[in-house]
């Protein structure tokens, strides 16, 4: 379900972003793309990428609490389907 | 309900688990939302000449408000502002400034567009996107500074309001990505083509290393893809590399090197290669592809000759490739 969301999300902002004078708007003629895409959804081991971490959330809330840090909603992520758990 | 998610932001595709922030360290998961931890909360705050982003065919002359967060998605082992990039947000002090202020002390200091650099704007991409559209609003130009690794979809968004980019190009090597700055190749080539096609004012700067990319054949493909891809006259800059962070047990890079590479760059085809933090002959000069004249003279980061008229050259009148709104004209 992840995979599927994601390719949909991305050919779609492939689409966008090829702009209106492209011939092939609406279409994703990239197949390259779409193997990067599947390639990287698939990729969850990074080994020589920087690491995941978990935070002290109450050390978080603190900082934020005192200014340090913010909690302002992000955009561009999707909530990970039970699925794929 | 596990309230993970993933981080589309960038090609890591960060997948987070409660309480996990992603590789850039400064968006993380609280019960099942993402949210950025610097959001208003840089930590560089300065007034630049716009040729030290480096943009030598953006406006010359121009100050540039620079403003950076904490954090950035790939861990370059020679970083020179790895201070601030590579440290989490809890590491550093940051100012309160939220977008509004930043668009205000732009305006108060005259200067004449705001950049988001020193880190990884893409990492803060919220807060860029928010400054960006207000200071665009106010009549004010957008700078990114950027290593390029992000997601098609999130660039277009940013592009929108971004009229000039200096793209880091660290490498044609996907394993030198990889191993020396923990990402990869191809999404950073097909950003620098997205910025192209969006009509951003794209500039591009490759960081040679002594040992790891500093191979003739290496500079002369990367080259030769600036020019395939984004044509001849996208200005490219060949910069010095001098021992930082990880990489301390390297010498800082030859002059002949970077002359070389400036060489074999124009014989490619490139109309303007630039070299910078480095003290050279026709380093930092802007000349005529036509005519062969000086076009701009640059002392440091200061003009100290302008040869462009209405973006011709005063001699020729050949145009000029380059965004020269408000050059003061000598």
């Amino acid at each position: 379900m992840k995979t599927v969301l994601l390719i949909a999300l991305f050919l779609t902002c492939s689409a966008f972003s090829e702009g209106d004078e492209s011939p092939t708007a609406g279409d994703s003629t990239d197949t390259g793309l779409f193997d990067r895409i599947m390639e990287l959804a698939g990729s969850t081991v990074r080994s020589w990428a920087k690491p995941i971490e978990y935070v002290d959330m109450d050390w978080m809330l603190e900082l934020m609490e005192r200014g340090l840090l913010t909690y302002h909603e992000a955009d561009w992520y999707v909530v990970v389907d039970d699925e794929d758990e | 309900m596990s309230n993970s998610v993933q981080c589309v932001l960038c090609p890591h595709l960060c997948t987070l688990a409660p309480g996990e922030r992603g590789r850039c360290s400064v968006r993380l998961n609280v019960d099942g939302e993402l949210i950025s931890l610097v959001y208003g909360r840089p930590v560089a705050v300065h007034i630049d000449p716009v040729e030290k982003k480096p943009l030598f065919h953006f406006m010359p002359g121009i100050d540039v408000f620079s403003i950076a967060t904490a954090g950035c998605n790939l861990k370059c082992e020679f970083c020179q502002n790895w201070e601030i990039s590579q440290a989490a947000p809890e590491d550093v002090t940051p100012y309160d400034m939220p977008p509004e202020a930043v668009v205000e002390s732009a305006l108060a200091y005259g200067c004449e567009a705001i950049a988001y650099t020193y880190t990884e704007p893409v990492v803060y991409f919220e807060y860029t996107r928010d400054c960006a559209r207000l200071a665009r609003d106010a009549g004010i130009r957008n700078i990114l500074v950027t290593a390029g690794y992000i997601n098609p979809g999130p660039l277009s968004e940013l592009s929108e309001y971004v009229d000039a980019a200096n793209v880091d190009l660290k490498s044609m090597s996907d394993t030198y990505y990889r191993n020396i700055c923990g990402g990869t190749l191809q999404p950073v080539l097909d950003t620098i083509i997205q910025l192209k096609e969006s009509g951003t004012w794209v500039e591009i700067t490759n960081l040679i290393v002594p040992t790891l990319n500093d191979e003739p054949d290496e500079i002369d493909a990367l080259s030769r893809w600036v020019l395939d891809n984004t044509g001849k006259d996208t200005p490219l800059h060949f910069s010095r590399f001098f021992p930082m962070y990880r990489l301390t047990d390297l010498s800082p890079t030859p002059l002949e090197t970077l002359q070389e590479a400036r060489e074999r760059a124009k014989e490619i085809g490139l109309n303007y290669v630039y070299v910078g933090n480095a003290v050279t002959p026709h380093g930092i000069i802007t000349k005529c592809p036509e005519c062969g004249e000086t076009l701009i003279a640059r002392h440091g980061y200061m003009i100290t000759e302008n040869n462009i008229l209405n973006g011709n050259c005063r001699n020729c009148s050949a145009p000029i490739a380059g965004v020269w709104d408000g050059m003061e004209e000598q």
